[in-house]
């Protein structure tokens, strides 16, 4: 699984890009594979890792990533080299408890998030960061952030300025020469929905790489999943053609393979 | 590495998961699943209902098939012993209760019951264990009288064994009788009750109902955190959430043209609280009094399992013969992706449901072209085709 999308990415499986900001957008129903892809490959390669789980919990992660063949559960208690943010807990106990009026001593990152402001939601990832940082010591490695999806935060009434501005930060904290980081941001996508929309179009102005994932334009189909397409973005820092890549895909529980359009074993 | 000695190697321990109530563990993935109480629907979702997820079915019109579904899901939880917790806004949740389908083998050992002159004392001893088992002993006693032909299968017992309670998954239900309200009194089910509190971000009536289930499952210790010897799932189920009786404006907010994230934010939290505990929800919405199409997405998006009941009553479709066969379409949106990478693939998304007298199934959408000359349908022989 690993090679085959390697390949797509362009990517020397040994070396993961730095300071880049990857962007996947996800228009159908089964593009998580992605995210799962990236987080093994930073396990594979022993980058530091903060996860931000905001539509699933450690737990699913997990399994999934077992069934990849890496133990996302060691890589944080044992390895300390993954930061996971239960994210989808915390934003779900801010809702609990601001229905009860229980005043928390600590300002929860989600209820301000809603209030328009993202800082504290920056300065826990920045911790975890430093966290990182400390451990990592000697390892000259850059860390990872990863965001799973994104649009939760659109879909729970966080206002899209704001997830601008959260965003913006983000980046700039990341690539920041300090910690020469890279990002790797998935949403959710619908035409139909025109803040997420707008969303992506800043984000594609931001990102070096951006991935959209579609179904299949002609339906349902049980051996060709979907479409993905690449685009690479021309950069100062790291001047590369503008190419774009496009492939199909079939998913299985633990694998997920790659073929041109129209190429499908079920085809030929 | 930590140490050489000890081998990575584990024999893959048996987790006993088979021995609460009405479960089974999935054939794909490996999860804790129940049953909706319609099998045909857990064929199709995957084998059932994953625990710790959300179903939400999108209500048909006038939404008479979603909450037949939810009599099901609520009957299946008592022929289980699962708890229940039921909420709704119009408060027909106890009228639901009152009303649900008796499952087939109850029917039978009712009838057994009858027969036999002295009735099992049912004091201490809830009778659903006795059907659900089908426990040869008390099958027995109704066949006391000595067969006159075929005596060799004098001692087998009447009703087909089912090996022990914790196998039994999915039952069978007669809609032309209801449940006998002994065993539904006897089993755990909880009211919600929305109330008006005072303003708040979120609408107030989610927080109250988001607070109770939450109560609910620390109570009842359905917290996978929680140790108790028994294990048994609760059942949630929440009829027609998002309707205007819940406060909910089509999706809109009151004030301004901006989406109302209420409900997304309700589901999310909801998910976060299940996700932690052995228990599954049922949520019926009327998706079509949202105005906002983005804002039906969104919540889609934030639940696990959606279907769509796409009735034909009031539509041109009830007329057409191509589909006289069925009540209405059943669309698949979403499958759940909880532990696993691809949800359960269905070998084809034209399903159909179908309300006999007895029973409410789920078929697969097959469109007979060639038109017998029909019972029902006289007047046109040549039916109009409209896909």
């Amino acid at each position: 699984m690993l090679g085959e999308i390697c390949q797509f990415f362009a990517i020397d499986s040994s070396n993961f890009p730095s300071n880049d900001h990857i962007i996947i957008g996800n228009r159908s129903c089964q593009s998580d594979f992605l995210v799962h892809f990236f987080l093994n490959l930073c396990e594979k390669q022993n980058r530091p890792v903060v996860f931000l789980g905001l539509s699933q919990s450690f737990g699913h992660y997990n399994s999934v990533g077992q069934k990849l063949g890496n133990n996302l559960g060691s890589a944080r208690d044992e390895r300390k080299s993954l930061v996971f943010l239960e994210s989808l807990f915390d934003f779900s106990e801010s809702i609990a408890s601001s229905s009860t009026f229980r005043s928390t001593t600590a300002p929860n990152p989600f209820v301000e998030l809603l209030k328009g402001d993202s800082t504290t939601l920056l300065k826990s990832i920045n911790a975890s960061l430093e966290t990182l940082a400390q451990i990592q010591t000697g390892i000259l490695s850059a860390p990872v952030v990863i965001i799973d999806d994104l649009s939760v935060l659109l879909s729970a009434g966080v206002a899209p300025e704001c997830l601008l501005l959260f965003v913006n930060s983000l980046h700039e904290l990341v690539t920041s020469p300090r910690i020469k980081g890279s990002l790797i941001i998935s949403l959710h996508l619908d035409k139909e929905d025109e803040k997420a929309e707008e969303l992506w179009a800043y984000l594609t102005h931001l990102s070096t790489v951006k991935v959209q994932v579609t179904d299949l334009a002609s339906g349902y189909c049980r051996d060709v999943h979907g479409e993905m397409h690449a685009e690479w973005r021309d950069s100062h820092d790291k001047p590369r053609k503008s190419i774009t890549r496009h492939t199909q895909f079939k998913l299985s529980d633990k694998n997920i393979s790659l073929f041109a359009p129209g190429m499908s074993a079920a085809v030929l | 590495m930590s140490s050489l000695s000890t081998t990575s190697f584990r024999k893959k321990a048996r987790v006993k998961i088979g021995q609460i109530l009405g479960t089974k563990p999935s054939l794909y993935n490996n999860q804790l699943l129940i049953s909706t109480g319609i099998p045909s629907l857990d064929h199709v979702i995957g084998g059932g209902l994953a625990v710790g997820t959300v179903l939400l079915v999108e209500e048909d019109t006038y939404g008479s098939y979603a909450k037949l579904m939810l009599k099901y899901y609520v009957a299946e939880a008592v022929m289980t012993k699962q708890s229940v917790f039921l909420c709704s806004a119009d408060g027909s949740v106890r009228q639901l209760v009152k009303e649900l389908p008796a499952a087939v083998d109850e029917v039978y050992s009712q009838a057994a019951t009858k027969m036999t002159s002295s009735p099992v004392p049912s004091v201490g001893h809830p009778p659903t264990s006795k059907q659900v088992t089908g426990d040869p002993s008390s099958t027995a006693t109704s066949t006391d009288e000595k067969m006159k032909i075929a005596w060799r299968y004098q001692n087998s017992p009447k009703v087909q064994v089912v090996p022990s309670a914790g196998t039994q998954f999915g039952h069978y239900y007669d809609l032309t009788k209801t449940m006998n309200a002994d065993i539904v009194d006897r089993s755990d089910i909880t009211y919600g009750s929305p109330v008006e509190v005072g303003q708040m971000s979120m609408n107030p009536h989610y927080c109250q109902l988001l607070q109770e289930i939450k109560n609910k499952i620390e109570a009842g210790c359905f917290g996978t955190g929680q140790e108790v010897d028994k294990r048994s799932v609760l059942r949630i189920g929440i009829h027609s959430l998002g309707s205007p009786l819940w406060g909910e404006n089509g999706g809109a907010c009151s004030k301004g043209e901006n989406l109302d994230p209420s409900l997304p934010l309700f589901l999310l939290a909801l998910r976060g609280v299940l996700r932690t505990a052995f228990a599954t929800a049922m949520i019926t919405m009327p998706t079509h009094l949202f105005s906002e199409r983005v804002f039906i997405h969104r919540v889609q998006r934030l639940a696990d399992t959606v279907i769509r009941l796409d009735s034909f009553a009031g539509s041109d479709k009830e007329k057409n013969a191509v589909f006289k066969e069925y009540h209405g379409l059943l669309h698949l949106l979403q499958l759940p992706r909880l532990n696993s990478l691809v949800p359960a693939q269905p070998e084809t998304s034209d399903l159909a449901f179908k309300l006999r007298r007895k029973k409410f199934t789920i078929e697969l959408l097959f469109v007979c072209v060639c038109n017998s000359s029909g019972s029902g349908c006289a007047s046109n022989t040549t039916a109009d085709l409209s896909f």
